[in-house]
């Protein structure tokens, strides 16, 4: 093992254990389960924008994004941050500023939750429950994958896979095992700041030691013209993917359950404003980045370009500040995979063992299963990293599509009093299956114009929606004018 | 206007702006950069898609957002 390496495990240690550190400043003995799962809803501004922001940033803004620049161009930033970096945030405020009022209403945690509460039905709540967890699990998986494989590439193999694996896992269980939701959250912070500052600083080194933006992109425009032109990417991939992703955010479980957690609607309003500088500034920097990648390490092929940002750096960087790549990298991912596990345990004590109780409500032993809960995820999570299973990566290119199917249910919810719960469910099994099978070719490809299937899954999703809620009978009246009297300006939960 | 058809409006709004992000007519087309030798006019343009979506965002916040009880 060279000096290099021992620097950027020094600097990942360090990271690590910032990480750990704050996991145990976080503990609270005696913690209710509510506190534990929503860290009792307390969060202001600058917690609850990371915890949001963190949940929502993955390993593919730092490594996929680079790594798709390097083939397809600049477009990649315009890609996310023209539909998603705005509208996003934009419909934080359509569901979750009601959701908030909701969630202290009823205590609502999760997507599954609020639907099976506004139709008073645990079918619809289960089956919610069960396509989240569907698409979750595998999701988990690649994080850890992305942690094992940032190691070994940091190190030139000098770590093996697995040991990054285990350390990626261990690190988050031990604070999120420790801290909940606020743990979580408070290492978020940490995160948040190291990939934001380190996505800027690897943005100018790189800019730098290519001899500056203008030369870099007068290579690129000379030698490389389709990165300019953006003949690699089709305007319908463009097109359906900016709605996809943009409606799929909000209901990401682990995103969901975050925007309850502001102590008022105000600290969210806060978190919307800086949303979309944040969103496209990560986007542009890791963008061109990896665009310009291109000009000194030519020719690497399919996904053998993700690993484009520690190459530059390993060859124009000094070492630190290669480690602090990795931690950038780490933060990203684990930013994400905190989330996630704290989302399945949610999901698990809410909408699975809450509606079997007699009384449905939380025990103090609640807690220790949400504890076990994250145990007993992390190490699936990291088996599965083990064997890496072939199809994951199809998995999670559905996951984004199936968690946008369950975005016209979520606001008919919010909004739709005629809206019953039949057009619901119909809206969920249709949506969520056009979502596994288009991609299988049940349809032929040329049916689909180009567009990507989840995308009519959710156009399937939304005429069912429509033409079930007028064709069936809706829910009865006076729960809806109960359900939706909380959002009069007069109700107690509505902070107006 | 009642809050309920500025929300709409809103909406209304976004849909547009993620139809004409897609900018057909640069679409695979020869470009070069015009701004600071680095930035080119389809970057403009989608830069100027954002601006408009963060325009609807800060509209939302500080128009159509109910204030807290202790703001209000």
């Amino acid at each position: 093992m060279n000096s290099d390496t021992i620097q950027i495990l020094v600097i990942l240690g360090l990271y690590m254990l910032g990480c750990m550190i704050l996991g145990i400043r976080s503990y609270r003995s005696g913690a209710t389960a509510s506190d534990y799962l929503m860290a009792s809803r307390e969060f202001k501004f600058f917690i609850l924008f990371s915890a949001v922001f963190g949940a929502n940033i993955s390993a593919v803004t730092l490594i996929g994004v680079p790594g798709t620049s390097y083939h397809v161009g600049w477009i990649t930033w315009a890609y996310f941050g023209t539909a998603w970096a705005w509208l996003s945030p934009l419909l934080f405020y359509t569901i979750g500023n009601r959701s908030w009022i909701l969630g202290k209403k009823f205590d609502i945690i999760t997507i599954a939750e609020l639907l099976g509460k506004r139709w008073q039905s645990k079918g619809l709540q289960w089956i919610s429950a069960l396509f989240m967890l569907f698409y979750l699990i595998p999701y988990l998986m690649v994080g850890v994958i992305g942690g094992g494989r940032t190691v070994e590439g940091l190190t030139h193999g000098a770590i093996p896979y697995w040991v990054g694996a285990f350390v990626v896992t261990l690190v988050v269980c031990f604070y999120v095992f420790l801290g909940g939701m606020r743990g979580a959250a408070w290492v978020n912070a940490l995160q948040t700041s190291i990939f934001l500052i380190g996505g800027i600083v690897i943005f100018f080194v790189i800019a730098y030691s290519l001899g500056g933006f203008e030369f870099a992109t007068q290579t690129i425009a000379d030698k490389y013209p389709e990165l300019l032109n953006r003949a690699n990417m089709s305007w319908q991939r463009f097109f359906s993917y900016g709605i996809i992703v943009s409606l799929a955010v909000p209901v990401f479980p682990n995103v969901y359950s975050r925007l309850l957690t502001g102590k008022k609607p105000s600290e969210l309003k806060k978190t919307v404003i800086i949303y979309p500088i944040a969103g496209l500034l990560i986007f542009i920097l890791m963008a061109y980045a990896g665009m310009w990648g291109r000009i000194p390490i030519p020719g690497l092929k399919g996904s053998a370009s993700d690993a484009i940002l520690p190459i530059l750096l390993a060859k124009y960087a000094p070492a630190w500040m290669a480690g602090i790549l990795g931690a950038a990298i780490f933060s990203a991912l684990m930013s994400t995979l905190d989330s996630q596990l704290i989302a399945i345990g949610q999901i698990f004590i809410k909408d699975i063992i809450l509606p079997i109780r007699k009384k449905g409500i939380l025990k103090q032993n609640d807690t220790i299963i949400s504890r076990a809960l994250v145990i007993l995820f992390a190490l699936v999570a990291f088996i599965g990293a083990l064997i890496q299973p072939k199809g994951i990566i199809n998995i999670i290119e559905w996951s984004f599509g199936g968690f946008a199917c369950m975005f016209m249910p979520v606001v008919a919810a919010l909004y739709w009093k005629r809206c019953g719960k039949i057009a619901a469910l119909g809206s969920i099994l249709v949506s969520q299956f056009l979502s596994i099978a288009l991609p299988l070719g049940i349809v032929p490809k040329s049916m689909l114009f180009g567009m990507l299937p989840a995308f009519w899954a959710m156009v399937g999703g939304f005429f069912t929606l429509v033409l079930l809620a007028f064709l069936t009978p809706g829910q009865d009246r006076e729960f809806s004018k109960d359900f939706f009297a909380v959002f009069s300006p007069k109700s107690a939960y509505n902070p107006v | 206007m009642k809050k309920h058809w500025k929300e709409i409006l809103v909406y209304l709004f976004a849909a547009v702006l993620l139809i004409i992000r897609v900018d057909l007519w640069w679409w695979g087309k020869k470009i070069y950069p015009i701004l600071f030798g680095w930035i080119t006019i389809p970057m403009i343009y989608q830069f100027l898609i954002w601006l408009a979506g963060f325009g609807l965002v800060l509209y939302i916040c500080f128009s159509l957002w109910d204030k807290d009880i202790d703001e209000a």
